[in-house]
């Protein structure tokens, strides 16, 4: 009897027919969808016109690379674009840690939900709305400048035109708009820790805070290894759309990213292989950050992202 | 002993408290701002005199947005667009992240899979020949451009793949010790236990395809089309275009750029269906799963 | 039992994936099903007249006789259907009356156009005007080219140099007339515009040169406070400009000018003004001896900047104003002015139209003036202008078969507003007539029928009628621009309502005296011109305008915010001229020399 079970189990657990079969759907959209297009990549080796399409084009080598590596900008949109996302990743894992944290503390059931609820307001917000808001909240005779004025007494401080602040402002309103997301994330991994274990700890007397520190971290760390290694796959998507609305002239020094350069590239003149180059450039950064850190988790805690 | 963790306890809890309050309330001052918004009058809001309670109380702007049949019509498109197209990213995440989640002994095949899928993260092919694509599959100007394109997000499918590989392998064993194959085994055993995954990923699709304006915008050839988060993306004009030749057609787009109340009660709407949906969701989160039950 | 299990599982998994299918067809059949089966019989019609477009040519020219007039010629309708494939930059019908079931392929033109010429429009994709570029360069990727476009200077440029617009001179040979010369060839040179090697690849939309002058307007109401009580006590000079900004600044306290990041050429709370007075412009090329030089790296804008910046330093300006775009949807600048918190207000002609009327809502009692241009001795000072102000070119794409559609559809036009305008004609119109009349959308049209001209001529005929104490005009003796009517009309609204804020605004940019336009004439009549010769688009420009803009906008701001010294100037000319502007002057005056 026991016998037949063991064998049973072998060859269910072996057979893989079904597992290729499940896979299938993910498979074809993928081939459609995302491999396919990629043949648009041989644009950023051609100096690409519309209307003579892929084939007709000139091939220009690398030429589009040397151009955009030139570019007087490149350098400080480079290094900008790099301070921003690295600041923007690290935080928008850490703030909504604490905050998950922080919840499953919360005795009260009802201030729990509704506290959930109400941090992921911002999220649904577009950019072009809350810019809007920040830059009247950050503005010289705005909202900030006047509590800092009447509770403080210091000098008011243009903020928005602020090489020293701007950036600040940028990363801190990008982490409080999406951290309800991973908020939610973090806490389905909290809410999902074996109880028991918890269980353990009280019987081994261990405060509160050492059962944070020895239950629940470790137990949601895979989680947050997931989404420190998915953030650096975007180390050099720095927020686009955000600074596209929110940036001027004055504080282009420090907040000026690729994304902003690409898009004036693309205004200014229809250089799609520029752009196209860009691009390439862009994601091969992103694959070396990527397999760096996936090879680092690997090694100190045996643990594969992928 | 006794009495002082208390105290501290209860110190934290206030601490707790306060600190999440404020953090909440710098969440929601601004939908409270833009509700304000629409509705106060038109000039109230230009002038800057509306913070968090209307001025000058009016219903003219929802009443505006109620005479614009499109609103709606792309409001019921974004609907269907959510249902079909959450439906159909829940079950490519399920089926595609259950095989992915198989130790590699037990499936060889999952690195290469895991690469061809991975790849795709990091590079695409660009706007003109995903369109060029998209254009040959017929799939222009049709509902299905919503959908389809966006069905596999492996970046979801990453997240579901290492929380099943987080659940307890025991359950899984002893369904394949009654015989259960591997469809069984996901949709009998794997899914219940996954609810809280299954609640956030099936939140960020429905945010997603209800958020999604730039595809709707460029996949399809007529407004008719829109789905509504492309449709309110073409009310927010922005026109950063050079003025020094202003024509009488760009005059009385001037005039436009001021409906900031319209605009509000649009973005309020816009809200208010995952506000509704959000707390249901939310239920599975909160209660998480009984995983600690499982007895042997 | 295992497989049993398998079968039920898949056909749930079955019935799942139908529903799915089903409940979306569902949501698309409304629209998308029949649009699909509308573009496929569209095309299948689209064949079939290109079969019979042959014909229809042959006709039209055995028909000609020589003997037509272009007039007669425009108005002639096809013998055949003929297709005209078009794309749309979408907006919504300005026209608050336009029912709302309206559709651009149910609009007025469209079954006009096919009734009287035989021109069947249609519209092969609709898209908001951001994503334009994007989605036509994905179209002419896939090698559709519309049949006729209009587009924007750099498109033009780029599309024309692929070979991707047909050359019009044939048709713009036979089918011009006066009334369309009035629209892309008002001054009879402006046409050349839209040449390359002496071939005629779109017709050239643009407004009157005079646009690009700058007025001061100033509230009375506001000033009767600092003791000035008429016009004549305004500024002349730029010294006494500060010393009145001074005052105010006592009184009030700053900022107590409107600024933006925009700082030029934004034409409403901008620095245009005052780099005018000092002769000073941030671009354009001008001719100095016959050669091309850039105006924004020229030494004598280091004065106006210098003066900005003491002016920024004293706080005339928001400390911030370098964050605002005055052309961001709600702009705070914008929403300052109608607030009423400046008493000055620098801008164009058509700033009265906007945002002044709505401040004049707002605060009834504000008296808004234009005052004398400033300079630095009083006198007016030189201005420059473009001397070819084109914003759009009309051209026909290259696998259109019937280039001259595009002159008998702006004819068409043209003559349908004109007819339909006047105030009697309108009164009379019955409720049908009245829907269609509001179902023309001229948006939704690929091309304007704008003539550049009209601001002055409508200006100088309705002050000539209003002192003849006319109210009403017989047809013909109006003016045939499409603008005429509606002057016309705020001529009439604000006479009858002078208390109404909007109408004072239409009638005080156009048409009062002192007024917006009647400034921008004085102007341009009075001053000295200095032109900008360039309107072409070179390699280098393409490549390299956009970031040199950019250079320069970063340094001007900077310098006026005092981040920068003044000596800073030197170093971006330096910049400039090392990061491609010397490539430009050179193609430019290349350009200029062979023009």
């Amino acid at each position: 009897m026991a016998d037949v079970k063991k064998q049973k189990k072998k060859r269910s657990l072996y057979k893989t027919r079904e597992l290729h079969i499940m896979l299938l759907p993910a498979v074809i959209f993928t081939a459609i969808f995302a491999y396919l297009p990629m043949f648009g990549l041989i644009m950023a080796f051609q100096d690409f016109k519309p209307l003579l399409g892929f084939t007709k084009s000139e091939f220009v080598g690398f030429e589009q690379f040397a151009y955009i590596f030139t570019m007087p900008s490149f350098r400080s949109a480079f290094v900008n674009t790099f301070i921003i996302a690295f600041f923007k990743i690290i935080l928008s894992i850490l703030v909504p840690l604490i905050l998950s944290l922080m919840l499953n503390e919360v005795v009260k059931s009802w201030f729990k939900r509704s506290v959930q609820t109400i941090v992921f307001i911002p999220y649904f917000f577009s950019w072009a709305i809350l810019a809007g808001m920040l830059l009247e909240i950050f503005a010289y005779d705005g909202i900030i400048n006047n509590v800092l004025e009447n509770l403080f007494h210091i000098e008011p401080i243009a903020f928005l035109v602020s090489n020293k602040y701007f950036r600040t402002i940028i990363i801190a309103s990008d982490v409080w708009k999406g951290m309800g997301y991973n908020t939610v994330l973090l806490l389905a991994a909290i809410t999902n820790v074996d109880a028991a274990l918890y269980e353990a700890a009280r019987v081994d007397g261990a405060s509160r805070w050492e059962q944070v520190l020895h239950v629940t971290l470790p137990s949601i760390l895979p989680m947050v290894a997931v989404l420190t290694v998915l953030g650096l796959g975007g180390i050099l998507n720095a927020g686009f759309e955000q600074i596209l609305v929110m940036y001027n002239p004055t504080v282009e020094k420090t907040v000026d990213i690729l994304d902003t350069l690409v898009y004036r590239l693309g205004i200014a003149g229809h250089q799609y292989s520029a752009a196209a180059a860009m691009g390439l450039f862009k994601s091969a950064v992103s694959l070396i950050f990527v397999g760096v850190s996936y090879w680092i988790l690997y090694k100190k805690s045996d643990y594969r992202v992928f | 002993m006794k009495v002082k963790r208390s105290v501290s306890f209860y110190v934290y809890q206030v601490f707790n408290t306060v600190v999440l309050a404020l953090v909440a309330l710098s969440c929601i001052l601004p939908i409270l701002h833009v509700f304000a918004m629409s509705l106060s009058s038109s000039n109230a809001a230009m002038a800057g005199r509306v913070g968090f309670v209307p001025v000058e109380f009016t219903f003219t702007a929802y009443e505006y947005l109620i005479s614009k049949k499109d609103f709606f019509h792309s409001v019921s498109i974004s609907l269907w667009r959510v249902l079909a197209g959450t439906v159909l990213n829940m079950v490519i995440i399920a089926i595609t992240a259950y095989p992915l989640s198989r130790p590699t002994q037990q499936f060889r095949a999952r690195t290469a899979y895991m690469v061809y899928f991975a790849i795709t993260m990091f590079i695409g092919g660009g706007l003109i020949p995903t369109y060029m694509v998209i254009k040959n599959l017929h799939l222009l100007d049709s509902f299905w451009v919503l959908i389809l394109p966006s069905a596999m997000s492996i970046w979801n499918v990453i997240i579901m793949m290492n929380f099943i590989k987080g659940l307890p392998r025991a359950i899984e064993e002893a369904a394949f010790v009654d015989g259960a194959n591997h469809w069984q085994t996901l949709t009998r055993v794997i899914l219940p236990m996954s609810k809280p995954s299954l609640a956030s990923l099936l939140l960020f699709s429905m945010i997603g395809h209800w958020n999604a304006w730039f595809d709707g915008m460029f996949y399809m050839n007529n407004p008719n089309n829109y789905p509504m988060a492309t449709y309110l993306a073409t009310q927010v004009i922005n026109n950063n275009q050079s003025m020094t030749n202003m024509t009488p057609e760009q005059l009385a787009l001037l005039s436009s750029l001021s409906e900031k109340t319209v605009r509000s009660a649009q973005m309020f709407i816009a809200i208010i269906p995952i506000l509704v949906v959000y707390p249901f969701l939310q239920k599975f989160f909160v209660k998480g799963i009984t995983v600690g039950s499982v007895k042997e | 039992m295992k497989k049993d299990m398998k079968k039920r599982w898949f056909s749930a998994f079955l019935v799942a994936i139908m529903t799915t299918v089903s409940l979306a067809a569902c949501g698309g059949s409304g629209d998308t099903g029949n649009t699909e089966n509308a573009n496929s019989s569209k095309e299948e019609t689209s064949e079939s007249s290109a079969a019979t477009q042959e014909d229809t040519n042959t006709d039209a020219d055995s028909s000609d006789a020589a003997a037509k007039t272009p007039e007669e010629l425009l108005l002639e309708p096809y013998a055949e259907p003929v297709d005209i494939h078009v794309v749309l930059q979408y907006r919504e019908s300005e026209d608050p009356d336009t029912p709302t079931d309206v559709t651009p392929e149910t609009s007025t033109a469209v079954k006009l156009l096919s009734e009287e010429l035989n021109i069947n429009l249609v519209y092969d994709w609709i898209v908001n005007a951001d994503q334009f570029s994007q989605k036509f360069g994905a179209e002419m990727a896939a090698g559709n080219i519309p049949d006729v476009v209009m587009l924007s200077p750099n498109d033009f440029e780029d599309l024309a140099s692929q070979g991707g617009l047909v050359d019009l001179t044939e048709a713009y040979e036979a089918y011009t007339c006066d009334d369309l010369e009035n629209i892309y060839n008002f001054d009879g040179n402006f046409i050349n515009v839209g040449k390359k090697d002496g071939k005629l690849y779109g017709l050239p939309m643009g407004t009157d040169p005079a646009q690009s002058t700058s007025q001061m307007y100033y509230d009375m109401n506001q000033l009767k406070e600092v003791g000035i009580t008429s016009a004549d006590q305004l500024p002349k000079t730029i010294e006494e400009f500060e010393a009145l900004c001074d005052t105010l600044m006592e009184k009030n306290g700053g900022p107590v000018l409107p600024a933006c990041k925009n700082y030029f050429g934004a034409q409403l709370g901008d620095f245009t003004p005052f780099f005018h007075a000092y002769e000073s412009w941030a671009g354009g090329w001008y001719d100095n001896n016959g050669t091309l030089e850039y105006a924004g790296i020229n030494e004598k804008n280091k004065e106006v900047l210098s003066k900005l910046n003491e002016w920024y330093n004293k706080g005339y300006f928001k400390k911030d104003f370098a964050a605002y775009d005055i052309w961001a949807a709600d702009s705070p600048v914008v929403n300052d002015i109608v607030a009423g918190k400046y008493a000055i207000v620098p801008g164009s002609w058509w700033v009265p139209n906007w945002p002044l009327n709505s401040n004049k809502v707002e605060h009834p009692e504000s008296d808004w003036v234009v005052g004398p241009n400033l300079s630095l001795d009083g006198e007016q000072p030189d201005i420059m202008i473009s001397r070819y102000p084109v914003n759009n070119f009309i051209a026909v794409g290259k696998d259109c078969k019937n280039p001259e559609a595009v002159f008998k559809m702006l004819y068409w036009s043209l003559q349908y507003t004109l007819k339909n305008s006047p105030p009697e004609v309108q009164n009379a119109m019955s409720e049908e007539e009245k829907t269609e009349w509001h179902s023309y959308v001229y948006t939704w049209l690929p091309y304007r029928i704008y003539s550049p001209t009209c601001l002055r001529q409508n200006f100088e005929v309705i002050n000539q009628y209003a002192k003849e104490n006319k109210t009403e005009i017989a047809l013909e003796d109006a003016p045939r621009n499409n603008e005429f009517w509606g002057s016309w009309a705020s001529y009439i609204n604000y006479a009858e309502n002078p208390d109404d804020g909007v109408a004072w605004g239409t009638y005080f940019s156009r048409l009062a005296e002192n007024g917006g336009v009647d400034n921008m004439i004085k102007t341009v009549e009075t001053a000295n011109i200095v032109y900008d010769e360039v309107y072409v688009t070179t390699p280098s420009m393409i490549s390299r305008q956009g970031e040199l803009d950019k250079l320069r906008d970063n340094t001007y701001i900077s310098i006026i915010m005092g981040e920068t010294p003044i000596e800073g100037f030197d170093t971006f000319v330096e910049q400039w001229k090392a990061q491609g502007g010397d490539d430009i002057a050179k193609e430019v005056n290349e350009w200029y020399q062979n023009k």
